[in-house]
């Protein structure tokens, strides 16, 4: 079976720090499919190309309402939209490893890919006049210059709770697929059936379950620390022998 | 949806040129060699056609990032329907082109019938493939229904045979003739103009099965946007949202059916009714521009009544039909609208 590269994202570790954001831009725009160019960085309307974007939405009505980042780059659908309708087949997808990839040379700039995907993962790229989107890094994935623990995407890399997981999921014995088994890990827009590769593992409300006991024994001790502290305090220098 | 020009007028203008040239073949075929249809008309009516549509692929150009190398949109016919209008198009601009040289030239009256036909052809396939650019974008359902296919090979059949009608006026083709373009093109608008209010009542309801709990995988009916992942409005805000939509809907719906049908109609009905009237070319003048230009904004209309789905994570997405003039803008803490 060929491989299906993907990335499964843990809603419940999800911080919304951006950081994935900022070093996919980071590496991209260097990098084989850059540049990711910027209009106006700093001016009053900052504009420019970013693979990955990390949206928050609140859920619930308050009080009880919660914060959900939804990170979200290309879905690398396995029967991805964006691929039939491009009239040139510079958007293709890899056999091998189910990417979706954007051929920059043969790219008429059309935006036809942007309008039949429902993800709005694309993104044009007015300086280029292509239309760019997420690579998974097939730059850094593949590249033996880098060492083996770094042969993943940029934004796999820079998460901090490293909430993201990157692998084929087609191979049920890779961590991605374990992961989307076991946290039952789902996709975006399922009924559209685009099939996309990339799965969310949901948020969970984390319950445990503390014994009367248990509390009991936690406080004694801290009675108990705090005692020392108290008797260490009452230490004078008077006290102490000088040689 | 961003109503784009080049893509407004490239189906418009190309759309026209193709009805023109449809009436063209058929009035040379079925009168041919009887005189009634003159020379100056097949040559005006020809040229015309093909100003329109070369006119049409010129502005589409600038819709593209890299127009030089346009010509690669004709590579995946087999797949996509934007490489069927492009290859449709120039088969349409080519063969309206030998139509004239043929007929130039003094060629049989079959090779002309066989050469129109084939030009027919092409150009029932470029509405088709036209519309279907838009009518397989099953994410926009504004676009993705029957109306799109039917109006775009409608409308474009109606303006082509009005312009005729006004081109036949100055190039002295036989009154019965140009009677029966008059009555066969008034016709052709009304049904334009049934099949208009039935697609904007269409739009009004029309759903589609997403909403914004599958969309970004959570059960809960409250979701709020809080930040849209971006400091400022970028590509994704831009290209399926049209700011003053909320605005122009109402007056833009009847500004359309005044402009393209009413209009031309009512000019069209004057020249049936009274058939001295039919021999005042300024009136088909008059009706041809207004139903060009209407048809401008109705073409203009439909890009914004799209209504993309990708609009969900922005809480740009209207949950049904015309957009509630309540619905503000996507900013933070914007409920999003729910399917």
């Amino acid at each position: 079976m060929n491989k299906r590269m993907a990335l499964v994202i843990d809603l419940n570790k999800c911080v919304g720090c951006h950081a994935c954001a900022t070093n996919c831009k980071a590496w991209n725009t260097g990098g084989d499919y850059g540049p990711l160019t910027d209009v106006e960085p700093y001016g009053k309307n900052p504009d420019g190309v970013w693979f990955n974007r990390v949206q928050t939405y609140e859920v619930g009505k308050y009080p009880n309402t919660e914060i959900l980042y939804l990170p979200k780059s290309c879905m690398h659908c396995k029967d991805a939209p964006c691929v039939k309708v491009c009239p040139t087949s510079a958007t293709y997808k890899r056999e091998s490893d189910g990417i979706v990839l954007v051929n920059y040379e043969e790219c008429i700039g059309c935006k036809y890919c942007s309008w039949a995907c429902p993800y709005g993962c694309r993104e044009f790229d007015d300086y280029d006049g292509v239309m760019k989107k997420c690579t998974l890094c097939v730059d850094r994935i593949y590249n033996e210059n880098l060492p083996e623990e770094e042969r993943q995407p940029a934004c796999v890399l820079a998460c901090p709770t490293r909430a993201r997981t990157f692998g084929n999921i087609n191979d049920p014995e890779s961590e991605a697929a374990v992961k989307i088994k076991e946290r039952n890990g789902y996709k975006l827009m399922p009924e559209v059936s685009t099939s996309p590769s990339n799965h969310y593992l949901p948020k969970q409300k984390v319950k445990i379950q503390i014994d009367e006991d248990e509390i009991l024994t936690r406080k004694h001790v801290i009675v108990e620390t705090e005692k020392k502290v108290s008797s260490y305090a009452e230490v004078t220098s008077d006290d102490i022998a000088v040689p | 949806m961003h109503p784009e020009i080049s893509l407004v007028l490239l189906t418009v203008l190309a759309g026209a040129g193709q009805g023109i040239f449809i009436l063209l073949v058929a009035l040379n075929s079925l009168f041919y060699g009887t005189g009634a249809v003159p020379s100056e008309y097949i040559v005006a009516a020809g040229a015309i056609s093909l100003l329109f549509q070369v006119g049409g692929i010129i502005t589409s150009t600038a819709h593209l990032g890299n127009p030089h190398r346009g010509w690669r949109a004709m590579l995946m016919i087999k797949n996509s329907w934007l490489s069927r209008e492009v290859v449709t198009l120039s088969l349409s601009v080519g063969i309206t082109a030998l139509y004239l040289l043929l007929y130039y030239s003094g060629a049989t009256g079959t090779v002309l019938f066989v050469t129109g036909m084939v030009g027919i052809a092409a150009n029932l396939g470029f509405y088709l493939s036209c519309s279907m650019v838009y009518a397989s974008v099953t994410f926009i359902r504004e676009w993705s229904n029957a109306f799109t296919p039917l109006n775009f090979t409608l409308f474009g059949i109606t303006s082509g045979f009005g312009v005729n009608l006004a081109i036949a006026h100055y190039t002295h083709v036989n009154t019965d003739i140009l009677f029966g373009i008059n009555s066969l093109t008034l016709a052709l608008a009304l049904v334009a103009l049934i099949m208009k209010l039935l697609s904007y009542r269409f739009n009004a309801t029309a759903y589609v099965s997403v909403n914004v709990k599958n969309a970004i995988g959570v059960n809960d009916p409250n979701i709020k946007l809080m930040d849209m992942g971006a400091s400022y409005d970028h590509y994704n805000t831009k290209e399926y949202f049209y700011e003053n939509a909320e605005k122009i809907t109402r007056k833009t719906m009847f500004l359309v059916l005044t402009v393209a049908f009413l209009v031309p109609i009512i000019l069209w009905t004057v020249a049936a009714l009274k058939r001295e009237m039919a021999y005042i070319p300024e009136l088909t003048v008059i009706a041809a521009i207004a139903m060009i230009a209407g048809l401008i904004i109705e073409r203009r209309f439909f890009f914004i009544q799209g209504n993309n789905v990708q609009n969900l994570y922005y809480a740009n997405f209207r949950s049904t039909g015309v957009r509630n003039p309540l619905e503000s803008r996507a900013r933070k803490g914007t409920p999003v609208p729910m399917n």
